[in-house]
C-alpha cells in the first residue's frame, strides 16, 4: 500500500480492493483513495482525492460507483454525517 | 481467553443494545465488547466466509468456527491498531493499521494507543490470509 493509514475503510469490487481515508502516525488528514488490482498485484491511486478527509467511515462499491459514508474527520471528535460517491470508470 | 470472548458476546446478546456485527449460517453475532472502557471499543472488524467468522480486536486475530462452536487465535497477525479487513472468495485482506512494538502489547486502550503512537511503524501493511491454509502472506 502506498499510503500509511489506520481507521481506513476498504471494500472489494470486480477483483479490485479500494482503501480510503484513515489517519496516520502523525494524525495527518488523509484524503487519498488507492486501489489494488488483485490479479496484477499493483497499487494505484485515484487522481481525484476525497473532498473531505474521513476515518472510521464505510465504503461500498455498487454499480460502478464507490460510496463513502459517515465516519469522522481526523482530529475531530464529531461524527461526520456527509457522504459522497465516485464514478469508478472515471477514476481508474 | 476464548471463554472470555464467548461470555462477552453472549452478554451483549442479552442486552438492550443489540448490534449485529456479522451473520454466519443464519446466526447473528453481535458487536463484541472485547475492548471495554475504551472509546475505540467499536474498532473491531469482522468477516464471514462459509461457516467461519474472522474477528480482529486490535490485538488478536480470532476465528470462530460456527459448526464446532469453537474459538481460536490465528498467529501471524497481532498488535496492529485499526486495520481494515475485507473478504473475497477464500481470502481475507487486512489493509493499513499501525504496528506497535512489543513494548505496547495492550493497545486496545485508546490511552495506550495515543501514548504508543510515537512508537508506531508501518501503516502501509497489506496482508493476505488464505482461509483454507490458515496462512498469512
Amino acid at each position: 500500500m502506498k499510503n500509511a493509514r489506520s481507521k481506513a475503510a476498504s471494500c472489494v469490487y470486480n477483483n479490485i480492493i479500494y482503501v480510503s481515508g484513515g489517519d496516520n502516525i502523525t494524525y495527518h488528514k488523509n484524503y487519498n483513495i488507492e486501489y489494488y488490482d488483485i490479479r496484477a498485484g499493483v497499487w494505484s491511486e485515484f487522481s481525484t482525492p476525497m473532498p473531505k478527509a474521513k476515518m472510521g467511515h464505510c465504503l461500498v462499491a455498487h454499480n460502478d460507483r464507490l460510496w463513502f459514508f459517515g465516519g469522522q474527520e481526523p482530529g475531530s471528535a464529531a461524527y461526520d454525517l456527509t457522504w459522497f460517491s465516485y464514478d469508478l470508470k472515471e477514476n481508474i | 481467553m476464548y471463554d472470555h470472548h464467548i461470555v462477552e458476546l453472549y452478554a451483549k446478546n442479552n442486552s438492550v443494545d443489540k448490534r449485529v456485527i456479522t451473520t454466519c449460517n443464519g446466526k447473528e453475532f453481535l458487536e463484541s465488547e472485547l475492548i471495554s472502557d475504551d472509546i475505540n471499543k467499536n474498532v473491531i472488524t469482522a468477516a464471514a466466509i462459509d461457516a467461519n467468522i474472522y474477528l480482529y480486536n486490535n490485538v488478536d486475530f480470532i476465528v470462530y468456527e460456527s459448526h464446532r462452536n469453537t474459538w481460536f487465535n490465528v498467529p501471524g497477525y497481532q498488535n496492529i491498531f485499526a486495520p481494515s479487513m475485507l473478504s473475497l472468495g477464500n481470502s481475507l485482506y487486512m489493509a493499513g493499521g499501525l504496528s506497535y512494538s512489543a513494548q505496547y502489547p495492550m493497545i486496545s486502550k485508546q490511552t495506550k494507543a495515543m501514548e504508543g503512537r510515537v512508537n508506531c511503524t508501518e501503516g502501509k501493511l497489506f496482508k493476505h490470509f488464505d482461509v483454507r491454509e490458515y496462512k498469512w502472506s
